[in-house]
């Protein structure tokens, strides 16, 4: 699960670069279709998928991140008034 | 504990970089696979139209026309002339026409990025004048007379140093559209199946031949040929339909009609573009292309003056002092200029070839590329 963790931002990175570039192409050559092509709709899938599982990793983490600061915050603030 | 799990952890640097490579490879892998590896597209297609060469819509030669005068006259042309039912002739003349005009075109002051109005790309006028006021250096060097097609191949060339451009024109007379043919690499309609322009012209004996619309690079777009439907998924580009009747016509991608086209006979259809001429010989006044694609380029294109009479060109380009190549006006210009109604861009840059009796008679960029497809006569 760590690995996976480590490993699915950088996939994002990697399509949402993809992405970038066909973008670049097909403004440059519309006729070539970079953009609009079976295989980049696949991509296209997959890239939203991977998206959507980092924001929610992300923000499941930054979450439990915020609750744990909260919760030492507390405990130093209970530590001080002992 | 904590500082041997830091340890283990790539560099920033290092990960930026190692994520670059890996994207890199990603386009790699997906080009070679998308744009390179042939997929066979596993159809024969629809016979949608046929052409019947003893039907009404049969079109006289201009040799035909000349020798049914000449006939009453005299018959002894018959015992002279061998057999001539397939002549090909090599008689260079050179003739330059229109009075000179120094009239430098003014480039566009667009940005090569810049896509304003792709849609709606304005025509350059000053690239239009400069080509329709400059004088023409043409020299015929090659033709053939067969029982069913005249050709006439010139090498002509306008302006001078590195504004000049080369180009060859094919102005081909046929008795009916179905001389007319189109064939594809390998005999077999699919995605990236590849195959030179020489090779597929012996394979089917054709007597000249130019490159196509490169179809086998796209998913989309109207694909008939030699009156049989492969494909009619549209795409935004233009189209350019030949009708069984000897007719052509262009269309935009709003104006076309599939099952319309068919309805009346389409023979074959292209899908590249744009359409350059607006139906009576004048140059749009504007184009549905991009500023990077309308640059100096080589270019092939294929115009129509009336049923059975074509004109087929071949800009060289991407060579300072021989040909710099030619922009969607200045094409749209020379075929203006050719005695054109209609004009449609077909696939250029290094796919820019015409072949004529065995050889590649222009200088394709780079010694030209393999393409999906070919319009020919002959075989």
């Amino acid at each position: 699960m760590k690995r996976i963790n480590r490993i699915l931002p950088h996939i994002t990175i990697i399509l949402a670069g993809m992405f970038i570039v066909f973008w670049t192409l097909d403004i440059l050559n519309p006729v070539m279709n970079f953009i609009n092509r079976k295989a980049s709709n696949k991509l296209l899938l997959v890239f939203c998928i991977l998206a959507i599982i980092t924001s929610i990793m992300n923000v499941y983490y930054e979450r439990k991140y915020d609750s744990v600061k909260t919760d030492s915050n507390n405990c130093k603030k209970e530590n001080k008034s002992e | 504990m904590k500082n041997a799990s830091k340890s283990r952890r790539m560099p920033v640097l290092a990960m930026i970089i190692t994520d670059t490579i890996l994207m890199a490879a990603a386009v790699g892998v997906f080009m070679l696979f998308d744009y390179v590896m042939p997929h066979s597209g596993n159809t024969n297609g629809t016979v949608v139209a046929q052409v019947d060469s003893q039907a009404e819509n049969t079109f006289e030669l201009p040799s035909a026309s000349k020798s049914s005068d000449a006939d009453s006259s005299s018959d002894d042309s018959e015992t002279s002339s061998q057999d001539s039912s397939s002549v090909v002739t090599s008689q260079p003349t050179i003739t330059t026409t229109a009075p000179q005009t120094e009239k430098k075109p003014k480039r566009t002051t667009a940005n090569w990025y810049d896509n304003t109005g792709t849609d709606q790309y304005e025509a350059d006028q000053n690239a239009i004048s400069s080509i329709t006021n400059a004088s023409v250096t043409s020299e015929q060097i090659d033709s053939y007379t067969g029982d069913d097609a005249e050709i006439t191949i010139y090498k002509k060339s306008v302006g001078e140093g590195s504004e000049k451009i080369t180009y060859y024109v094919a102005d081909v007379y046929v008795t009916n559209a179905g001389v007319i043919k189109t064939a594809f690499a390998n005999d077999t309609y699919g995605k990236n199946i590849k195959s030179n322009v020489s090779q597929m012209a012996r394979t089917h004996d054709a007597i000249w031949a130019i490159n196509g619309d490169f179809y086998g690079n796209s998913e989309e777009g109207i694909v008939i040929r030699n009156g049989v439907k492969y494909r009619d998924n549209l795409n935004d580009a233009d189209v350019c339909v030949l009708f069984t009747d000897g007719t052509v016509k262009t269309y935009s991608a709003d104006e076309f009609n599939t099952d319309t086209v068919i309805a009346l006979g389409a023979w074959q259809a292209w899908c590249f573009g744009p359409q350059l001429l607006d139906g009576n010989g004048n140059v749009l006044s504007s184009f549905n292309t991009t500023t990077y694609l309308n640059s100096s380029n080589p270019r092939s294109a294929m115009g129509y003056c009336e049923p059975g009479h074509y004109i087929f060109v071949t800009v060289d380009g991407r060579n300072e002092g021989y040909s710099k190549g030619a922009t969607l006006s200045e094409l749209a210009a020379i075929m203006s200029d050719e005695g054109c109604k209609y004009a449609y861009n077909l696939d250029g840059g290094k796919s820019a070839m015409m072949y004529f009796d065995g050889e590649v008679i222009n200088q394709p960029d780079g010694g030209g590329r393999d393409i999906s497809d070919i319009i020919y006569i002959g075989g």
